[in-house]
């Protein structure tokens, strides 16, 4: 991004915004800004907040305390929930017109978006199938169409991709991107963190707050963890039983180039696949006595970052600046 | 009951070691399986084999017929022409026992929304013939592995994770010997994710054989064994590195600027995809001096090219890119 994009106008904010309900607090002290070109995640585990801050981003729900401020109009404001939530006895084509109107659009002005917005999703050809004999994937692209349909400037999406399959999820995907390219801002909630590495931003949310992962920030999360990778020829079925009876949660995890442990040193996780490996059917037996030859440092993903930041979370130990 | 409880109480192999000795035969196969619906051949000849105490995976897209093959091979509808086997049971004639010695979750629907966790687990602890105090251990059993011990009311008003969980508590408390799993992991979060692969290696620790389909293709990579089906056809088995052998070229990752402009030309020219403000394409489809010279056309300046290794996603992708050239070719 050029400097000049620093400046972009923004587009909402979110200022110390809570939301209760009854006596869970669903989201507490949260501060977002979202300017003009965003492209940000939202992650966090089941039950942080996530469809509830887009919920108040969009303006569907109002927040128990803390300000919403939005330097545009509802109707510039595009929203697709994680649930199909279309009509099932109105065709594809009735869905988009229905959503239209409700947001004003003229017909002529509807006419020409619908076909645009159409052929951008693929739906061309489905324009008079029933919304409820839809496949996943068509449903979802629907839910997208009827989100761009008046054009907007932000696009705030649950779960865009959740339950398609990945041919869909590559094409959705590429429709979010191209109304990105666009011009739309983009927010979007996901639980694959994979999807997250395509935002320009990220935003994790855990029991309810919001923390940005900044560049600098995840540096500051990852400080003093690494992760480290054991090389050796133990097959992949033996591995994973020593694994699952180690019991070492999420630290320790079998990726596809081998086991990978997270620690804070060398030490640390020599220790770790130390209790993997007596896990093991014939034992160490194939492994050096002392394992650092076998072990090799490499990148932290955002996974494993998030699965630090549950760890600090769930021990309290983690003071959070 | 009495009956059932008997087959169940049939002694199992426990030891991970010596499992294959002991129960010859693979856990699942199948051989030229065809199934025609009224307008759709939805598996065509399908065979396969799956070995005992393994993770195996089925993958494809939607539609590509992996549900109808599981159901074929559970007895749950039958073949046209072609045999199934499980557990070296006939799923048609010996139906009663492969449902007694597997357990299903199907992608939606596996529990009674109106129940409870713990009305569900008795619902299903019952039909597998489990009762009295035997029952009551293994759903406190079931309940303990999955941490379900905390939520209360009806299943339908708890959180799309637990809900999932609960399902496959549910399957699991007859102890079958085969686990067969549709999407288990739709839905949930990626420590959820870490959590359940980590706990099928416990299972597959008693020799336990999962069946798994799922969309999330990292998860692929941890199986042993894979199936790609594509149109009703079991396209290719074997294992996560040879998947991505066959199917995967490099992978070109393009900075540019204006990176907009790059993208939605690349995207046309070659199916790009966004990850922040970079372009990724299938190195199969441009080289880096196809790109260069599709840029400076559109009066876009490159500023990198970086090619990386295949995600098994990239694999998947190329591989079924083929099937539609195909079919409509």
């Amino acid at each position: 991004m050029s400097a000049e994009a620093c400046v972009a106008a923004t587009l909402a904010s979110l200022r110390g915004v809570g939301v209760r309900f009854g006596r869970k607090e669903a989201l507490q002290g949260v501060d977002l800004d979202v300017e003009d070109g965003a492209f940000i995640a939202v992650i966090g585990p089941d039950g942080a907040g996530k469809s509830t801050l887009l919920r108040v981003l969009a303006g569907l729900r109002r927040p128990s305390e803390g300000d919403v401020l939005r330097a545009l109009p509802k109707a510039e404001v595009g929203f697709s929930g994680a649930e199909f939530d279309l009509y099932g006895d109105l065709t594809v084509a009735e869905n988009l017109r229905f959503f239209a109107s409700v947001r004003g659009l003229r017909n002529d002005e509807f006419r020409r978006a619908s076909a645009r917005i159409l052929g951008m999703v693929g739906l061309t050809e489905a324009a008079d199938r029933l919304a409820a004999n839809l496949s996943g994937g068509m449903k979802k692209k629907l839910g997208l169409a009827a989100a761009l349909i008046y054009e907007p400037r932000l696009l705030i999406l649950d779960e865009p991709t959740i339950g398609v399959d990945p041919t869909s999820r590559r094409e959705l995907w590429g429709i979010i991107a191209e109304a990105h390219a666009d011009g739309a801002a983009v927010v979007f909630a996901t639980t694959y963190l994979d999807e997250a590495e395509r935002a320009l931003r990220v935003v994790l949310l855990s029991a309810g707050r919001a923390t940005e992962l900044s560049p600098e920030r995840m540096a500051s999360m990852a400080q003093g963890w690494h992760a480290w990778n054991l090389r050796g020829d133990t097959g992949r079925s033996d591995l994973r039983v020593a694994l699952a009876r180690a019991g070492l949660g999420p630290r320790a995890y079998l990726r596809q180039e081998g086991l990978t442990l997270l620690g804070r040193d060398e030490a640390e996780a020599e220790r770790l696949a130390g209790l993997v490996l007596s896990q093991l059917p014939d034992g160490r037996r194939g492994f050096p006595e002392t394992l650092s030859s076998r072990l090799e440092a490499v990148m932290l993903n955002l996974d494993d970052l998030f699965v630090l930041a549950q760890v600090a979370s769930d021990s309290r130990e983690g003071d959070v600046s | 009951m009495r009956t059932v409880s008997r087959i169940l109480r049939k002694p199992r192999a426990l030891s991970p070691r010596g499992v294959d000795q002991r129960l010859d035969g693979p856990a699942m196969s199948a051989t030229g399986l065809e199934k025609h619906f009224a307008r759709k051949h939805a598996v065509k000849n399908a065979t396969f084999s799956v070995s005992r105490g393994c993770v195996f995976g089925f993958l494809g897209p939607n539609g590509a017929g992996k549900t109808t093959v599981l159901r074929l091979v559970l007895g749950l509808l039958r073949p046209d022409a072609g045999e199934a086997h499980v557990l070296g049971l006939d799923p048609v004639r010996q139906a009663r026992q492969v449902r007694l010695r597997t357990g299903y979750v199907s992608q939606l629907h596996s529990l009674y929304g109106d129940l409870t966790i713990d009305e569900n687990l008795r619902f299903f602890g019952r039909l597998y013939g489990l009762a009295g105090s035997e029952l009551g251990g293994r759903i406190a059993e079931q309940k303990e592995r999955f941490r379900l011990g905390e939520h209360r009311g009806p299943a339908a008003a708890l959180g799309t994770g637990i809900q999932r969980r609960t399902a496959l508590a549910c399957a699991l408390l007859h102890q079958p010997e085969l686990l067969i799993l549709d999407e288990p992991t739709s839905g949930m979060d990626s420590l959820g994710r870490r959590d359940f692969w980590t706990f099928l290696g416990g299972l597959t620790a008693d020799g336990t054989t999962i069946v798994i389909t799922t969309h999330h293709l990292e998860e692929a990579e941890g199986c042993d064994d894979l199936a790609l089906m594509l149109g009703g056809e079991v396209r290719f088995q074997g294992g996560p590195a040879e998947l991505k052998a066959r199917y995967a070229g490099s992978v070109l990752a393009v900075s540019c600027d204006p990176w907009e402009v790059g993208f939605v030309a690349l995207r046309e020219a070659y199916g790009a995809s966004l990850f922040g403000t970079r372009s990724h394409i299938d190195g199969l489809a441009a080289t880096p001096a196809d790109v260069e010279a599709l840029l400076a056309g559109k009066g876009v300046r490159l500023l990198g090219v970086e090619e990386r290794p295949p995600s098994m996603e990239d694999a998947f992708l190329r591989a079924t890119a083929g099937e539609q050239t195909m079919s409509s070719g």
